[in-house]
């Protein structure tokens, strides 16, 4: 299955599941560049099946699934991750160099200064030193963004970014995802915050009875001169 | 023994003192990687399997010189050999440390309750000990003699058994640990980055199960106990990064093994209890000033 021009990847009749046993059943879709793409749905619709199906965590019992050379960055759930480990900010970033081939792994003065510029990039210069726990839901949340951009993804896959975290620490995420979509790169969030959807996605998918189907994009809750009555805006 | 000069102890059980030392080095790197899996208790059910697994083997002498022999030697021969004896009772150690570490593995990728299963599994590998004790009253002495850890009869054998072992267990430890603090850490992450996990596990869990195999039938259960889990607990606290806190279990293991080893010598105690007991000099201070709650750390550009 080749890819078009400016196709990162494509999934067609797709089914993904556990065992044999199918979650999701003939998904089709195809995300670009500079797509930004909300996958909204209730609880246990499949969203993060077909997430995980799209980063080869999940199996694919049939369907086609092509992704061509496309690099892809994965951000997960912070809350998955385990507060026992002693790691500092800059530890975690460190991770996706394991991704090199053996006898390239050792971290050099390179990779740190990488590091540093990501931990810039995502706004915690200063914290690259400070324990992972110890940091805040969203600053965790922006360096798990910054370990994925190691990688120079042309897809960014993130996993309910913004749950659990308060408005300020919102905002910050909001504003680095729209900064990367600048940079070209193209995302998928899964997200149950209609706010995240509804303002940044480009397109909506929309999970739900065991398929994946395209919906229209949400109304946004920007103000702008041409809607001053936002949906989802309180009058 | 106080009336005893160091160099005549040093001549006397220098192999003792070698294997605790190497067990002090060792033990608390591979508890380090039970202890950031959340599978501490696993450092409580392994050996009891290692026991089971050694009380069976005495039960089946009389199978397997049957059925595979000893070399041509009789059974009697055979346990009075250091070299058979000890090649004899590892291989029924690790294959139930073995049986026990994956079964606990498998069942754990199922869901529930960690603790439930590792209690569940000690019980089961307790009742075993004395279940196969009745068909074999020596080898159940023999265990009970281990899970008391006095290990002054270590000898030149026992040693190059545990050294390679546990060289063996050090050395890939060390090769491998960033992998796996990733794979522990974020295991998702880590077959996306394209990482065998599922190999890297079956490392982890191999090098586990022969440490603990070893050390039971060396070391005996009761130091193993305490060197995987005391010493890693102990630096925890005090380790800022994942370096300082694979450097300073071992070293906390290695102090914790010097001062037992003369808190042994000079009260005439057993070794390796001694050893566990001094491991709680470096708890009390956890203990008496309990760890704070972490700091938030929030000085970056965007969040208060």
């Amino acid at each position: 299955m080749k890819l078009e021009s400016g196709e990162l990847l494509r999934l067609e009749d797709a089914s993904f599941g556990y065992g044999r046993k199918p979650i999701l059943t003939g998904v089709s879709l195809s995300i670009h560049r500079g797509d930004v793409v909300g996958l909204i749905g209730p609880n246990g619709a499949g969203k993060t099946t077909l997430l995980r199906g799209l980063l080869g965590l999940c199996p694919m019992l049939s369907g086609r699934f092509s992704k061509g050379t496309t690099t892809l960055g994965y951000v997960p759930q912070r809350e998955t991750l385990d507060g026992l480990f002693p790691l500092t900010a800059s530890d975690v970033i460190g991770m996706s160099f394991r991704a090199r081939p053996f006898g390239r792994r050792r971290i050099r003065k390179p990779d740190r200064e990488q590091c540093e510029r990501l931990l810039g990039k995502v706004g915690l210069s200063r914290e690259g030193g400070n324990a992972f726990a110890t940091l805040s839901g969203g600053q965790r949340q922006r360096v798990l963004i910054a370990r994925a951009l190691v990688l120079e993804p042309r897809l960014l896959l993130l996993d309910e970014p913004t749950s659990g975290v308060d408005r300020e620490a919102n905002l910050s995420i909001v504003r680095l995802l729209r900064e990367l979509s600048t940079d070209g790169i193209a995302i998928l969030i899964v997200s149950h915050s209609d706010e995240l959807i509804r303002d940044e996605a480009t397109r909506v998918l929309r999970a739900a009875n065991g398929r994946v189907e395209e919906a229209e994009p949400l109304p946004s809750t920007r103000v702008s001169p041409e809607h001053p009555n936002p949906a989802g805006a309180s009058s | 023994m106080t009336d005893v000069s160091w160099s005549l102890r040093w001549e006397l059980f220098h192999f003792p003192i070698f294997a605790a030392l190497i067990a002090g080095l060792v033990c608390p790197l591979i508890g380090t990687m039970l202890f950031l899996r959340r599978t501490s208790f696993y450092g409580i059910a392994l050996p009891q399997f290692a026991a089971a697994g050694i009380v069976c083997g005495f039960a089946a002498i009389p199978w397997w010189f049957e059925h595979i022999g000893f070399g041509g030697l009789t059974p009697e021969e055979a346990l009075a050999d250091a070299h058979a004896a000890i090649n004899y009772h590892f291989l029924w150690a690790a294959a139930f440390t073995l049986s026990g570490l994956y079964s606990l593995a498998w069942l754990g990728r199922r869901g529930g309750s960690e603790i439930g299963r590792v209690a569940a599994a000690f019980a089961l590998a307790n009742a075993c000990t004395y279940l196969f004790g009745r068909l074999s009253p020596v080898g159940l002495s023999f265990v009970t003699e281990l899970f008391q850890s006095e290990i002054l009869s270590v000898g030149r054998h026992e040693i190059e058994v545990l050294a390679g072992a546990y060289g063996l267990a050090f050395v890939l430890t060390c090769a491998f640990h960033r992998d796996f603090v990733l794979m522990s850490f974020d295991r998702d992450y880590a077959i996306v980055l394209g990482k065998r996990v599922f190999g890297l596990e079956l490392l982890l869990n191999s090098l586990i199960g022969i440490t603990v195999a070893v050390g039971t039938i060396i070391v005996g259960p009761t130091l193993l106990f305490g060197l995987l889990i005391v010493p890693t607990l102990v630096a925890r606290r005090w380790a800022k990064s994942m370096s300082a806190l694979l450097v300073l279990a071992p070293v906390v293991g290695l102090v914790s093994t010097l001062l037992g080893i003369l808190i042994s010598f000079e009260l005439d105690l057993p070794l390796g209890a001694s050893i566990v007991a001094a491991t709680l000099v470096f708890m009390l201070p956890g203990v008496c000033f309990p760890a704070r709650a972490p700091k938030y750390a929030g000085t970056s550009e965007v969040d208060p």
